[in-house]
């Protein structure tokens, strides 16, 4: 539908209808009173909000939704941080040459590298495999993949 | 009809000249030295702001809600949370402007908050309507639709109004029934003036759609 000139011409003219439309006689007089007087009541001109203050006024709904997600975030970087290998402080091996403390390899693989030769006790070295296992109480520990050989025969002979 | 209708529907304004310029006539640095004062905590310069600004404020509040109790509410909540927000005024706009937009989000939100649940509280038309020849002539011609009287075709055209949503009504009031310009539409809207004037088009269209047996 496009609106026609004379359509519109008439409905502005019904539009102007509404300027005519006029509140109760006298309801301007008293109506600045009645805003001074609500701001003069008391309560009426709380202290101002730290986003107000800052010259940023926000819908309370919007910040509810911040808030909501700020939270989301936090818990999923909580549970990503407490998944993630964290660094364990084990018991020191004494008696290493240099008494330099020198923390114990997780397995006993890692402590045949680290006892090798070429590696010398209790200098860490950057080629040192940090290896070091997964808190039991990770929720990704079930997911864990295990490669385990097998052995397959084909029939016949 | 009079002339052709064009092929394809664009968001061009047709309007004629809006009805009266309603922008305010007072003098900016006059009005700034009053928001000066009332930002210091004058409150006599604040009363002076009011009244300046408080049949505009009401009346764009009253032709959103069409209910007198509500917009007699909403501009006195409009008035509060300015002199409340006074100090963020920083001058970027005159204060009409802003004042206006705090009108309009009040009043937006409380009719997102009402939704359909509307209550038509209509103000009484002034003795003028009854003189003014555009009304007359609307509602004196032989036209089986046109044996109504002002007061129901009030009716209807608020009941029209409330059809549209918030944003296209506020569009309608501004510019046909208060004579903003597309500008300072777009400065009280935070929108460009392009989007002003597709949104007239389209209420136009919505009102004409609604008021057909009134129009022709």
């Amino acid at each position: 539908m496009n609106p026609e000139p004379q359509d519109l011409s008439r409905l502005q003219k019904l539009l102007a209808l509404k300027r005519h439309e006029q509140p109760p006689p006298r309801f301007f007089n008293d109506f600045s009173d009645r805003v001074i007087s609500r701001l003069h009541a008391p309560g009426a001109i709380g202290p101002a909000h730290w986003w107000q203050r800052l010259g940023l006024d926000l819908d309370l709904k919007l910040a509810v939704i911040f808030a909501f997600g700020l939270v989301v975030c936090g818990l999923f970087l909580l549970g990503l941080t407490s998944a993630m290998p964290g660094e364990e402080t084990g018991p020191v091996a004494q008696g290493s040459p240099g008494n330099v403390p020198r923390p114990v390899a997780a397995s006993p693989r890692v402590a045949l590298l680290a006892g090798g030769v070429g590696v010398p006790h209790g200098i860490p070295g950057s080629t040192d495999p940090v290896i070091s296992t997964p808190s039991a109480s990770s929720p990704f520990n079930q997911f864990t993949l295990h490669a385990q050989r097998v052995n397959v025969s084909f029939g016949g002979n | 009809m009079s002339e052709p209708a064009p092929r394809k529907a664009q968001p061009v304004d047709l309007a004629v000249e809006p009805p009266e310029k309603a922008a305010p006539a007072n003098n900016p640095l006059e009005e700034l030295g009053l928001v000066q004062r009332a930002q210091r905590g004058d409150i006599a310069a604040y009363d002076d702001l009011v009244r300046r600004y408080q049949e505009r404020i009401y009346a764009t509040v009253y032709h959103m809600t069409a209910n007198h109790e509500d917009a007699s509410d909403l501009a006195q909540e409009t008035f509060i949370k300015g002199y409340q927000a006074l100090k963020t005024f920083k001058g970027d706009s005159s204060f009409y402007t802003w004042v206006y937009r705090i009108a309009v989000n009040k009043t937006i939100n409380f009719l997102k908050q009402r939704k359909n649940r509307t209550f038509l509280n209509l103000n009484d038309l002034d003795f003028n309507a009854e003189h003014d020849p555009d009304l007359v002539a609307l509602i004196s011609d032989k036209t089986p639709r046109r044996d109504v009287s002002l007061s129901e075709l009030q009716e209807k055209l608020n009941a029209a109004m409330l059809k549209l949503s918030p944003v296209h009504r506020l569009v309608v009031t501004l510019h046909d029934v208060q004579g903003l310009s597309h500008e300072e539409i777009g400065k009280i809207m935070d929108c460009n003036i392009g989007t002003v004037r597709s949104r007239l088009f389209y209420a136009r269209q919505q009102l004409q759609a609604h008021l057909s047996d009134y129009l022709k």
